[in-house]
């Protein structure tokens, strides 16, 4: 496809008119926080020196939120902690390889208040990962860096094998 | 780039496919039902694959055998058809990263699903999902004779 008509390597979102990609990003309903970018990124949108910089932070959100409902959810159902630590493990494994190279350390996020009834708690982290693992495919169309696409692309897989997995223990 | 990544996705995915019709005969009940609902979902992987390389008028030549591990019981095949699926999320991480847009949300989702699969077939999540070291997967016949890495000891081939 791309041998035949040569095309620039990205047709960015951005350069297509007055959107920028954070616009584009929070109007493709992927539901993080623009104020929260906003507190957090060191430097202007559109003048970083890391192109996937937007990417990373919104990645580096949603995984502190997944983080902070496991933590909940754990806490409020302590049964359930040998089967969620893990998972919770692997979502700090997530944070950890996207905020790898981030100017600033990223802050937790707020505890947030779950179900204290274990279906009704397991169907949260669910929905949780479902939504997560399609923001990733969302946030993986518009990074340009092949190691970052793949990174978040993996991690997506990850989420979406959490939620087969939530499946499996809620059963 | 984008080539050789459809390439092998259509390769791994004729190997789903192949290993797929293998090990689905050591299952029953549920389990079958999940394999032959599996092995739709690849074929039309697999066309979608095939489309993308007709598009750019290329047909590639697929291998006519795979080597599948022998199997003697649902265990063995569930766990075969769980390196299938981990494979192949390697093949759709790959894909995605060398095309745009549609098709790299295409090979995003399906990296989700593959691996979600190999969840279902009693692989334990991981943080960073990649193949299993002690590959399982079914490899073409015709290469299994460059490297033991590809071959396991206990492989029988079926054509």
């Amino acid at each position: 496809m791309s041998q035949q008509a040569p095309t620039p390597r990205r047709r960015m979102p951005w350069a297509r008119g007055s959107v920028s990609r954070r616009s584009v990003l929070v109007a493709g309903g992927l539901g993080i926080s623009a104020g929260l970018l906003g507190c957090s990124a060191p430097s202007i949108p559109g003048f970083t020196s890391d192109p996937d910089e937007e990417p990373k932070l919104l990645t580096v959100a949603s995984e502190q939120e997944l983080i902070a409902l496991y933590s909940a959810v754990i806490a409020a159902i302590p049964n359930l902690a040998g089967a969620l630590d893990p998972i919770r493990t692997q979502h700090t494994q997530h944070l950890s390889a996207i905020a790898a190279d981030l100017a600033q350390a990223p802050e937790p996020a707020p505890a947030p208040t779950v179900p204290a009834n274990r279906a009704a708690a397991l169907n949260l982290l669910r929905k949780a990962e479902r939504t997560a693992a399609r923001l990733r495919t969302e946030t993986a169309v518009v990074a340009e860096d092949t190691e970052v696409i793949e990174l978040l692309v993996r991690i997506g897989a990850s989420e979406a094998s959490h939620n087969a997995y939530l499946q499996k223990i809620n059963a | 780039m984008s080539t050789e990544a459809w390439t092998l996705v259509a390769e791994g995915e004729e190997a789903a496919i192949f290993g797929y019709g293998v090990l689905t005969a050591e299952l029953a009940g549920a389990e079958r039902t999940r394999a032959l609902s599996a092995t739709d979902a690849h074929r039309v992987a697999r066309d979608r694959a095939r489309a993308a390389l007709s598009a750019q008028d290329l047909n590639p030549e697929v291998p006519a055998a795979f080597e599948v591990p022998t199997l003697t019981n649902a265990t063995g095949a569930m766990a075969v058809a769980a390196a299938i699926e981990l494979r192949l999320t390697d093949l759709y991480v790959a894909l995605s990263a060398s095309t745009q847009d549609a098709d790299r949300k295409y090979a995003s989702q399906t990296a989700q699903e593959t691996t979600a699969r190999a969840v279902m077939w009693g692989w334990e999540p991981q943080a960073f999902p990649t193949a299993l070291a002690d590959q399982k997967a079914p490899v073409p016949a015709t290469t299994t004779s460059q490297g033991s890495a590809s071959s396991p000891n206990d492989g029988a081939k079926i054509e």
